[in-house]
């Protein structure tokens, strides 16, 4: 296969993302607002993904790709199927083609945590889910069963899969790249988990999907666990899972089991298993910390060796976790949690490329783009953007820079359109605008108004204030497009949408390069992500207003 | 000597952070009600700025409020003369849009709406119309400065400043703001009672909640225009008017008010405060220079063995003398005289007193700073050098003088204008964070953090205290709820042995029957 890739004979499917064999067609929705909420670049999004209505009226740039195959026409509608696991309705779910009901907050057993508090939640069960809803665990479940049964007859045998992998932060690979070479250009041999991605290969067997969800498997076993560059064998509490009175077991193909089948059978295993709530665990974390750093640090373990916090134990009380190398923070004693607190004083080296902390990186991409030190650098101006190409071409016009922070009244869309709030707000996500802006604008507070750029428009209405500086508009995020939003005027009587209507997805390069220390990826953590929404726009005052 | 016992509140007000989780709790347990959607006992203001209902302040509109002539005092809207002229004319009161009409959003339309070229969307309609509406006024519409040239440059407390000032407080990087969070004072001389032509509204002895009774109520609604703060709320749909019964079963089983228990702030506290009732009257009708002053004087220490014995006479229980002694709003109010009234000058006598921000006070300073300056780079001096803050004490009373909030819109907020009575309050607040600061960076001499305490009346001791039940208070520490004597209640009901074994079931009335 690797010679393939070689002779270019085996192409990527990211080298052609437009060709129908190669984009995603189906998509699960689970616990976000994804269409709304973390779509940058919304309307593009909506035509091209989704292939319903869009206000995105932006051209395609002359300039080409050449790495990546060009399209003339960009396919519209690449997605089969959306499905939705939601106990709300929004933004998201009106444009899924099946909504699950799925189980509140307040219906299901789930754990809740974070390095930024150092305690666990529960999620407890006061009532039974609602109607016909259904805990995500119980959907997702069930999902897996029907999944299992129908591979019976469509993919019986167990299939070989080749699995891609990046070169991983806190692996071997994170020293492998010293400097910018691409292998697909020739600039150098290509080596898998050197030069270029790891290759893998595996066995799927669809028949067994539904089994696997239901029980642990022996990898646990066998290999132990571990994240952020920990790691420790748990055989024994896997074992005392199958031969004690207090773990649920499954006979799967006539061998015993850990099940984790119920949700709370579920967070059971992970509390059982993880070194930040099995004190046994802590310690041998701690240990193999210490073969791998030749510091003195199971002490950081002491007094929890005996610490076993179960769901039940959640339930009646938030606990707090151990200490653990898994969390850079120190919490002996009670103390408050902070982290790298692991790092200043037990001296433990940062999961940097030198152990240390960078201030100035030694990267030929940051040195080239001039993100090799923290300097202040100024916001570019709207025609590095592009965001009013078109927009402008009308005639002058009054541009704002558009920012889209954190709303006071919610997280992200969660209780942004509940009736509370929005009676405790302006009944809208409203756009601020400075006092002076607005005068020049000839708008006044409350008026509804049109917040637009090439890309796409929201309207709403305007709230002025002292609070803005001259220059800048803001609408907090996330606003949904469930509640009172009017259509737009300016984009011909079609429905506005949201903050992310106005904005595109801008990449940073420099998160494209990898195999260098803390630059090397990992899942949620480092990668190529869009990384800012700032954008500009036209605010104009409706004139006329048609639901 | 009188004594009775009063349930009274601080609210501290550089704690609270404007999350409105008050009166969520509130409005969820009280007002989720048909005719009572638009009423919140308890809401959050932004100050400056107009409130709810708009401009409630001001009594040239709402005619709240008592009025001093010659030696006494009378309601300035209603009262028993005026309301015999006018008997079915009450002209100041508030309309729905001073408070907001009531909305929902159309949210079948989502799931019902027809196949269309468009999403649906959800239009928001009146809660009192079911028709489509155009919101335009809320119960918290000018928050965080929203609408500032409607709202907060129309704060009823900004008349007497000069243009100049007034301009200044809306100034980007010189402005300030911050949150009033508001509910039933519970007055010793409340208006509302006063104005009532049917005698329904009554000040519960034991504790001194303030309530309507719901079976007397004819719906007159001279208690809402007496109210100057308008806290009593007339329910459209039941005819009768409501108000904060500062959650009194909830009191009477421990638990604190939902307000106070809810609180992310921690800002509230709640404890017992004897009066003497003798001097309510005297109290209310002091000159406007000397009405916080008189209150204040009201108050009676519940340790002095002669007080003790008087509230003993006056059938006051010795669990309620105890609570009085721990009480954390007795400490504030009287002990360390951080707390004040809001607007004492309404003459209702408040049983909620504010602990006034200083916060956006400390955070301005129009001195330039030179050296401080010079330590920038030019490329971040985008701004002006007068704006940096300083935080050094070399001044120690400089910057409360040189507040981003003038002392006068303070003042017009808790002292009835009286400067020098908030600069005390705010004084001993930067007393106890110099003192403070002393104890935990050590970076200020201890002559220096010695002539702050005394010159704010203040002790080191004193200021530990303040220190510990503002910042590390307990729930226990910030609410001493007197217990309950519901033996007494009980008691003056009927024979005891007639309903022992019986309380809390069957029915207190006897059921209608035919319907």
């Amino acid at each position: 296969m690797l010679e393939k890739l070689k002779s270019k004979e085996l192409e990527y499917a990211v080298g052609d993302p437009e060709a129908p064999e190669n984009h995603p067609k189906v998509w699960y929705i689970w616990r976000g607002n994804a269409i709304m909420g973390s779509m940058k670049g919304h309307e593009y999004a909506l035509k091209h993904y989704l292939g319903t209505h869009s206000n995105a009226i932006a051209e395609d740039s002359e300039d080409h790709p050449s790495e990546v195959k060009w399209h003339e026409q960009a396919p519209t509608g690449k997605m089969d199927l959306i499905v939705d696991l939601n106990f709300r309705m929004d933004s998201s779910a009106l444009y899924s083609d099946i909504v699950l009901p799925a189980a509140s907050w307040y219906e299901k057993a789930d754990l809740n945590s974070t390095d930024l508090h150092s305690f666990i939640h529960p999620l407890g069960q006061a009532i039974a889910p609602v109607w016909e809803s259904k805990t995500d665990w119980d959907i997702f479940k069930q999902i897996a069963k029907a999944t299992s049964e129908l591979a019976k007859q469509a993919l019986a045998e167990p299939q070989k899969d080749v699995v891609i992998t990046p070169i991983s932060h806190d692996s071997d690979g994170e020293i492998a790249q010293p400097s910018v070479k691409d292998w697909y250009k020739g600039e150098c041999e290509a080596i898998p988990g050197k030069t270029m991605h790891k290759i893998t290969g595996g066995e799927r067997d669809d028949t067994k999907i539904y089994d696997k969800y239901c029980t642990l498997g022996d990898n646990i076993r066998t290999k132990g666990l571990g994240a952020h560059g920990n790691h420790y064998l748990c055989a024994d509490e896997f074992d005392e899972m199958l031969t004690s009175n207090h773990f649920p077991t499954e006979m799967v193909e006539g061998k015993l089991r850990p099940s984790i089948k119920e949700d709370e059978w579920a967070a059971n295993a992970v509390l059982h298993l993880s070194s930040l709530t099995n004190g046994k665990l802590t310690v041998r974390a701690y240990q193999n910390a210490e073969k791998k750093t030749g510091l003195v640090l199971a002490d950081l373990a002491q007094g929890s060796e005996d610490v076993r916090i179960r769901y039940a134990d959640l339930l009646a009380q938030p606990r707090r976790y151990n200490t653990s190398p898994l969390w850079s923070g120190l919490m002996n004693g009670g103390r408050a949690y902070s982290a790298y607190t692991y790092n200043v004083e037990p001296l433990v080296p940062w999961r940097t490329l030198t152990g240390r902390q960078h201030i100035y990186l030694d990267h030929e991409l940051y040195i080239a783009y001039g993100e090799h030190l923290p300097t202040y650098k100024p916001s570019p101006k709207p025609e590095a953007y592009g965001d009013l190409r078109d927009t402008l071409k009308g005639g002058e016009a009054k541009i704002l820079n558009c920012l889209t922070p954190h709303g006071k009244w919610h997280i992200h869309s969660t209780y942004m359109e509940n009736l509370r709030m929005l009676t405790l707000s302006r009944g809208c996500e409203p756009c601020w605008l400075n006092e002076t802006d607005a005068i020049d604008l000839g708008i006044n507070d409350n008026d509804w108004v049109e917040v637009y750029n090439d890309h796409g428009v929201y309207c709403t209405r305007a709230v002025v204030s002292s609070r803005i500086p001259r220059g800048v508009c803001i609408v907090y995020h996330v606003p949904e497009r469930t509640t009172g939003i009017p259509k737009s005027q300016v984009r011909g009587n079609k429905r506005a949408g949201g903050h992310n209507s106005f904005t595109r997805i801008h990449l940073k390069p420099n998160y494209l390069c990898g195999g260098y220390g803390q630059f090397s990826y990992h899942f949620n953590y480092w990668g190529p992500i869009a990384p800012n929404r700032d954008t500009h726009v036209i605010v104009k005052k409706m004139e006329k207003l048609v639901w | 000597m009188d004594v009775r016992a009063q349930i009274s509140m601080v609210f501290h007000l550089d704690k609270c952070i404007g999350c409105h989780t008050c009166s969520i709790a509130c409005k969820n347990i009280w007002t989720d009600r048909k005719g009572a959607e638009y009423q919140w006992w308890n809401n959050v203001e932004t100050k400056p700025g107009t409130g709810y209902p708009t401009k409630w302040e001001d009594q040239d509109i709402y005619k709240g409020g008592w009025e001093k002539n010659d030696k006494s005092i009378n309601l300035r809207g209603a009262g028993k003369k005026k309301s015999l002229l006018n008997i079915f004319h009450n002209p100041h009161l508030p309309v729905i849009d001073d408070y907001y009409e009531p909305f929902t959003y159309r949210y079948l339309d989502l799931i019902e709406s027809p196949a269309m070229d468009d999403q649906p969307t959800a239009r928001p309609v009146s809660l009192i119309t079911g028709k489509p509406i155009d919101i335009k006024m809320g119960p918290n519409w000018d928050d965080d400065l929203s609408g500032t040239p409607d709202y907060a440059r129309k704060d009823p407390n900004l008349r007497d400043l000069p243009p100049a000032v007034q301009e200044a407080m809306f100034q980007l990087e010189r402005m300030a703001f911050f949150y009033l969070p508001r509910i039933c004072n519970h007055c010793l001389n409340p208006a509302c009672v006063a104005s009532c032509p049917s005698g329904a509204i009554y000040k519960r002895g034991e504790d001194g909640i303030v309530l309507i009774n719901q079976q007397v109520c004819r719906a007159w609604r001279m208690c809402v225009t007496a109210c100057p703060y308008k806290k009593s709320y007339y329910n459209w749909h039941t005819g009768k008017s409501e108000k904060c019964i500062l959650c009194y079963p909830r009191l009477e089983a421990g638990y604190a008010p939902a307000c106070m228990h809810s609180c992310v702030g921690r800002i509230r506290y709640l404890g017992v405060l004897l009066y003497d009732a003798d001097q309510i009257e005297t109290a209310a009708s002091e000159d406007t220079s000397k009405l916080v002053e008189s209150q204040l004087n009201m108050l009676l220490d519940p340790n002095d063995p002669e007080v003790i014995k008087a509230a003993k006479a006056s059938g006051i229980s010795d669990s309620t003398i105890k609570s009085a002694q721990d009480s954390p709003t007795y400490r504030f109010v009287k002990e360390w005289g951080l707390a004040l009234p809001l607007h004492p000058e309404f003459r209702t006598l408040p049983m909620l007193f504010y602990v006034p921000p200083l916060l956006p006070v400390m955070a301005s300073l129009g001195v330039q700073d030179k050296e401080q300056g010079d330590k920038l780079d030019p490329i971040a001096k985008f701004w002006n050098d007068d704006w940096l803050y300083d935080t050094s004490t070399d001044n120690l009373w400089g910057t409360i003088e040189e507040a981003r909030f003038p002392l006068k819109y303070m003042a017009n907020l808790f002292t009835a204008g009286d400067e020098e009575k908030i600069k005390d309050v705010l004084k001993k607040l930067m007393a106890v964070r110099i003192h403070r600061r002393g104890v935990t960076v050590g970076d200020i001499p201890a002559e220096k953090v010695q002539k702050a305490l005394s010159e704010a009346g203040l002790n080191a001791e004193m200021a530990d205290s303040i220190y510990k039940l503002t910042s590390l208070a307990k729930f226990d520490d910030r609410f001493v709820i007197p217990p309950a004597h519901r033996e007494q209640a009980i008691e003056m009901l009927e024979f005891t042995g007639d309903t022992k074994g019986s309380t809390g079931f069957g029915f207190r009335q006897k059921p209608e029957r035919g319907l």
